[in-house]
């Protein structure tokens, strides 16, 4: 395939990145794979000994591993939402950012469901879910709609790499495995005007499909709850509430994303300043219409004052139970975000950075509060009972299990940086399609404009 | 001699505690209730309890039922008490129950204890009462009658006068009551009818009428149906799906469409993949 000069520089930038490794990545992935390890351990050691290695119980059944599962499912969201959504509207500054957005998509997608296998009790009876599913369960919705989801962000990201996939294959690697690997998922692209209308038809395909399916991914989700009858979970709003929590945490993490790679890869030409802006004022818009939702839901529930919603607000609002964590995730966490971003002079790529760092920080304690303070609030009262079945605290296997998550996304990042360029390096041929439509369409409005002030002139000098 | 006032003093001790525990036994009390059921069942329900904290029902204990007579007392049966502390004796035409020339029958319960329960027993007397439940409508007016009387020692019948009569209605899970009226000289109470109760889907109420309690008659029950309450249609069940087997028909639906509209938009791509390997 033939590539313009850009297109060949970024080539040439970043295959030495993705064929070795310094000594500090090294190190880096070390750390990483220890995590790993030790959540490996745990897993192990929850396997033998059972769920009691867990802080769950009958009352709490839902702890940690289901507010990592909401949290990373939300994170997914935003990356096909946005890189959707930008590339439907041919967005020129999204060609950055597009790759790294449908990568947290596939890696989230993956490690968010992996917590629910986490949270079963009997995992020898997994395939009984599709033997006897019920429809009518939105537990059922949620697999259908998280693994059709998955499989839809594969072939997103798949389209979106044939190009650079194209031009890896080209490309005189040493290692056989990888020469094999790039032409086999290049499919014989090579760029010419038949190919890239099938390629553009795809894409277009793909990201219009994308996003209705990740609302209704993250909606599935927010009905689990939605529809169980339990305070701080019944809610008509819940659906809106977690999509917009989802894309809210989801570009935080986009950003945090961009900002390591940029550090990491010295990536400062491809990703600016103006990335970093743009994406901070939809992470800005977001967060300002969370603070809406959140207002709203907690508003309506006190305002009822129904007894049973009460009781859970009480503990979100008591200092000794949970007030600080809510005060964070639902107070300082939106609101700092919204107005360092506001305010343009505190606005830089680190200040923004930062606040995603927070807003992440908050949603995850937020998807925490929205588990566990309800499941310490049964509706029969409990008696006779030993503390730890009344309140929930994560035990040391259940952490390792949350980092080891965490690792794992990074670590899954990095492998994914070494086989393809974490940002696109060969464009389509819509951009200037699009530019020359613009400029045909400026050339009408003026063409127009003149005809008008022709007739206007003519009109003057017949009444004269 | 100084080991000897020890050991002395020890077995002492020992043997006063051995006698403390011997002394603490518990404390039993025996119930008994006369029930005559709408069929014309009599029971005698005896109900053992034994003093813990509180008076708690004692299982598995053998209660003895007599029948007193002028000269002796006569075994009716021996049984055993269930979980609840209850012991059962049927009545109705046992040929040893007598009737003293009054017409009483004078019964005792005793349990005769064990080592860790006292023993105990409560003797009562009852006369065999009746009543009998009939309807009357005169013009619009709908009233229940009932006509109490008692059997003496030569099985003739008598009135049962100035004692009360309790009404109810008999609910899905419980008895409701409407009236209580005292019998007059000949035994008889009238009371209306309540016409304005929902009966089933053709209006049947029944009717249940009680002695109850008393101490010469125990509790004594007549039962009767009548279709003067209001009908009531049965609510019907609007169904969902949502607990059956089945799924509700428009959720399959929505679902096939859902996931047949994005599968093939998916499989449409593929196509597109193809061509592109195709278009080389």
């Amino acid at each position: 395939m033939e590539l313009d000069a850009k297109a060949t520089r970024a080539l040439n930038y970043f295959i030495p990145q993705m064929v070795s490794i310094s000594k500090s990545g090294m190190v880096q992935v070390g750390i990483l794979l220890v995590f790993i390890l030790g959540g490996l351990y745990a897993l192990v050691v929850q396997i033998v000994e059972g769920h009691i290695v867990t802080g769950m119980r009958d009352n709490v059944v839902w702890g940690l591993y289901i507010a990592n599962f909401i949290f990373f499912i939300g994170i997914s969201y935003a990356g096909a939402l946005i890189s959707g959504i930008l590339h439907l509207l041919r967005v020129e500054w999204r060609h950055p950012i597009i790759r790294i957005a449908e990568i947290i998509t596939i890696i989230s997608t993956i490690i968010g469901p992996a917590y629910i296998l986490l949270c079963m009790g009997r995992l020898d009876r997994l395939h009984h879910l599709a033997l006897y599913g019920r429809i009518q369960s939105p537990i059922i919705w949620d697999v259908l709609a998280i693994s059709t989801y998955l499989i839809g962000s594969i072939i997103f990201l798949y389209l979106a790499s044939i190009r650079d996939l194209a031009a890896l294959r080209d490309y005189p690697f040493k290692q056989k495995w990888r020469k094999k690997l790039y032409r086999f998922l290049a499919i014989s692209f090579n760029g010419n005007a038949k190919q890239n209308r099938f390629l553009e038809r795809g894409l277009t395909i793909m990201s219009a499909i994308i996003i209705p399916l990740a609302v209704l991914v993250h909606s599935v989700l927010a009905w689990i709850f939605g529809m169980t009858l339990r305070p701080g979970w019944h809610s008509t709003i819940f659906a809106p509430y977690f999509v917009v929590a989802a894309v809210f945490s989801g570009t935080g993490v986009l950003i945090i994303a961009l900002w390591v790679f940029r550090k990491y890869y010295h990536l400062e030409s491809y990703i600016t300043k103006i990335h970093f802006n743009y994406l901070g004022i939809i992470l800005m818009i977001l967060g300002a219409l969370y603070g809406y939702f959140t207002f709203s839901e907690y508003l309506t529930s006190w305002y009822g004052s129904e007894t049973w919603d009460m009781e859970v607000l009480y503990k979100l609002f008591d200092p000794h139970e949970y007030w600080w964590w809510f005060f964070f995730s639902a107070i300082l966490g939106v609101a700092l975000p919204v107005l360092v971003i506001l305010i343009p002079k505190f606005r830089n790529i680190n200040s923004i950075t930062a606040v995603s760092v927070i807003a992440v920080f908050a949603l995850w304690v937020k998807r925490y509060l929205i588990i566990i303070p309800t499941l310490e609030t049964p509706l029969l009262p409990l008696q006779d009972l030993r503390p730890e079945y009344i309140h929930y605290t994560p035990t040391i296997i259940e952490w390792l299990l949350t980092f080891a998550g965490v690792a794992l996304f990074c670590f899954l990042f990095f492998l994914f940086s070494k086989f393809l360029p974490i940002v696109s390096v060969v464009k389509g041929e819509e951009g200037t399609n699009y530019a020359e439509l613009r400029k045909k369409v400026m050339q009408r409005v003026l063409k127009r404009k003149i005809k008008e002030e022709k007739r206007k002139a003519s009109q003057k000098l017949q009444h004269i | 001699m100084k080991y000897m006032l020890i050991i002395s003093l020890a077995t002492a001790i020992t043997a006063g505690k051995g006698l403390a525990q011997k002394a603490v036994r518990k404390t039993a009390r025996v119930q008994v209730e006369y029930f005559k059921g709408p069929d014309k069942t009599e029971n005698l329900v005896a109900t053992l309890i034994v003093k813990e904290k509180r008076y708690v029902p004692f299982g598995e204990a053998m209660l003895y039922f007599y029948c007193l007579n002028d000269t002796a007392r006569i075994l009716l049966d021996k049984i055993k008490t269930n979980d609840a502390g209850k012991a059962v004796l049927t009545v109705s035409n046992n040929p040893k129950i007598t009737k003293d020339p009054e017409g009483k029958i004078t019964f005792i319960v005793e349990y005769k204890g064990s080592s860790a329960v006292k023993a105990a027993q409560r003797k009562m007397a009852i006369r065999q009462g009746d009543l009998e439940l009939s309807f009357f409508q005169k013009d619009s007016t709908k009233s229940i009658e009932v006509s109490a009387t008692e059997t003496g020692a030569d099985n003739q019948r008598t009135p049962i006068a100035k004692v009360n009569i309790l009404f109810y209605v008999q609910g899905t899970f419980s008895l409701y009551n409407f009236a209580k009226e005292k019998t007059d000289e000949n035994g008889i109470v009238q009371v209306a009818f309540p016409v304005d109760m929902p009966g089933d889907t053709t209006g049947v109420l029944t009717i249940v009428a009680k002695i109850e309690e008393n101490r010469t008659y125990g509790t004594i029950e007549a039962k009767g149906e009548i279709n003067w309450g209001k009908p009531i249609q049965p609510v019907k069940e609007k169904k969902r799906g949502l607990g059956d087997t089945d799924a509700p028909l428009w959720m399959v639906y929505t679902l096939i469409v859902l996931l047949s509209a994005v599968w093939f938009h998916y499989l449409y791509v593929v196509y597109m993949m193809i061509k592109i390997k195709l278009a080389r």
